[in-house]
């Protein structure tokens, strides 16, 4: 393997990263603020590449590059679905997460997750849409071109779009949570839900809305997938965005937006060079779960974990 | 007459799950004043003050807070009215600084319009806090962490502010300075204060009026100076 293709598998590696980083932030957060392990996230990411297609192909052409924005808002009104059908009256009062708690919202999850599965399923058994689609017929350019060459290396400019929008929600999910009482609310309730009732928020309103954030990450995370990979949608996505997103969520340190987004590009990188190296995609995936193992070994509580 | 007490509870039954711990306690906390809810541990005290917050529920009773019936009301309403709670172990956010705190604590919407006044008030009591403002509340020393948990609740401009414990594992020296800030806040700023104590020197020296709370029931009561000539007081409590 020479040194040039190995520049090009990194930097493919960065840019696929930065996609599965924010593909997996919404997940870190209502995990690590509610204590739910959301088994609907992988299928919610999917709904999102869905929607940005069915934007685009089956409604009103919407221009791809909107797509993620238009998605997010979405994405608040079907987080609002989600957590009224399947959080509230498990997690909603629940001070801490006992096993029974958190059994069932397992449950609850998994189950609106595969009501999205299904309804996709349906959807295409029906021939409204179509499966292993994308935004065929469309591509950004600049200039005429649609690539740009880095380091020798070329790259479709949709794709620098996608992570520019993925910088902009990891960037702007941050300063939320940070400089606004929203988001230092929702942070103290992870810390401790009862001193937030207690100085005067209503932690069930501070769940509703960590909810709709994650949803909406969810969604608007497979969007930009979806502008990443171009076409070749299709419901069984999630048995490959879930489990990395879990992988990358736990890699970062639960509940930092931040710590997901750098475990996003750290797996990314590490399949780009295995890849280089072996030829294999599939050794790469292993490898993830090999470099969380060892992570976990050295820092138990994830690279920005507490 | 019942215009002059902040807080009136009445007949107060709670417990956890099938357990009931308070049978039936009636105090009043008087405006402008600061009453001490004493006794030993497992009293039923911090419940007590976890009932009459909301934070669960009452079983049977009343809580009367500035003459309106609150009993039932969750407790970040009550916060919202003026009820403030220092909690017993100060429940602080380990992860967010003490300028976050503050932050979050002087956002609600009584305290909003005048969060730079109380910050100032905050900061005169307690410089320390000035200093640490963008330290983690987790990496304080353990009497910093009580000023912050009292700068925490003076930021909801409370009307009447509750301590469970404030002295709790703090050194001698402490503790004063603690119980001098409690007495100033009376003093200078006219707040009502029901102080929970295991600590009957500290709380006998600054508080007006006393109950003696045990197995869940107050057995005792009275203005501080009769309750520090009591036998029972003097044998049980103060080990005269
Ligand atoms: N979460 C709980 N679940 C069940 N029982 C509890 C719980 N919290 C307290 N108790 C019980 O209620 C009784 C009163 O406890 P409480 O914490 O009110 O006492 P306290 O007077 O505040 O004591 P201390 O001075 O030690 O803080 C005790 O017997 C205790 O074991
Ligand atoms: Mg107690």
């Amino acid at each position: 393997m020479d040194a040039a293709s190995l520049v090009t598998n990194i930097l493919n590696g960065l840019i696929t990263g930065a996609i599965l980083g924010a593909v997996a932030s919404g997940l870190t957060l209502i995990w690590g603020v509610m204590k739910v392990v959301n088994l609907a996230h992988g299928h919610l990411a999917v709904l999102g590449a869905f929607l940005a297609v069915i934007l685009y192909k089956y409604t009103i052409g919407l221009n791809p590059l909107l797509a993620p924005f238009a998605v997010f808002i979405i994405g608040v009104v079907i987080g609002a679905i989600f957590y009224y059908t399947s959080l509230h009256i498990i997690v909603g009062k629940a001070e801490t997460m006992t096993l029974k708690v958190e059994m069932n919202s397992l449950l609850s999850t998994f189950g609106f997750g595969i009501a999205i599965y299904g309804l996709l399923s349906y959807a295409i058994g029906r021939g409204w849409i179509a499966q292993y689609e994308g935004f065929t017929g469309w591509a950004l350019k600049v200039g005429g071109k649609t690539y740009t060459t880095i380091l020798g290396t070329n790259i479709i400019y949709a794709k620098l779009y996608a992570v520019a929008i993925a910088v902009l929600l990891i960037v702007a999910v941050e300063m939320f949570l940070r400089k606004t009482i929203w988001g230092l609310t929702i942070r103290a309730v992870a810390q401790d839900s009862r001193a937030v009732a207690l100085t005067g928020y209503n932690p069930v309103t501070v769940k509703l809305v960590t909810t709709l954030l994650s949803t909406a990450m969810a969604l608007m995370g497979g969007a930009l997938y979806a502008i990443f990979v171009g076409s070749g949608i299709n419901p069984d996505l999630e048995h490959v965005l879930a489990p990395l997103s879990f992988v990358i969520v736990v890699l970062g340190g639960l509940g930092s937006v931040l710590g997901t987004f750098i475990g996003g590009l750290i797996i990314g990188v590490t399949n780009g060079i295995v890849y280089a190296l072996t030829g294999e995609t599939a050794i790469g995936l292993a490898t993830s779960f090999v470099i969380l193992i060892l992570l976990l070994l050295w820092k138990p509580t994830g690279l920005f974990g507490r | 007459m019942s215009e002059s007490y902040m807080l009136v509870v009445e007949e107060l039954e709670s417990g956890y799950g099938e357990t009931q711990v308070l049978f039936g306690v009636n105090l009043k906390v008087r405006k402008g004043q600061i009453t001490a809810l004493l006794g030993s541990n497992g009293a039923g005290k911090t419940t007590t003050l976890w009932t009459i917050t909301g934070v669960i529920p009452a079983w049977r009773g009343r809580v009367v807070f500035k003459g309106d019936d609150v009993t039932r009301l969750p407790p970040h309403v009550k916060t919202r009215m003026g009820m403030i709670l220092v909690p017993e172990g100060r429940r602080l956010w380990p992860q967010l600084t003490v300028q976050e705190h503050l932050e979050i604590a002087g956002s609600i919407p009584r305290s909003k319009n005048r969060k730079d006044e109380l910050l100032e008030i905050v900061y005169q009591l307690f410089p320390r806090l000035k200093e640490r403002r963008d330290q983690k509340a987790g990496t304080l020393s353990g009497g910093e962490q009580q000023m912050l948990a009292i700068a925490r609740g003076i930021m909801m401009s409370p009307e009447l502010l509750m301590f469970d414990e404030p002295s709790l594992g703090l050194a001698p020296k402490l503790v004063q300075d603690i119980a001098k800030t409690i007495a100033q806040l009376r003093d200078e700023h006219g707040l009502t204060v029901l102080l929970v104590e295991q600590n009957i020197h500290m709380s006998l020296q600054i508080a007006d009026y006393g109950y003696i709370m045990e197995n869940g029931r107050i057995v005792l009561e009275g203005p501080v100076h009769e309750l520090e000539e009591n036998p029972m007081v003097k044998k049980a409590y103060l080990g005269l």
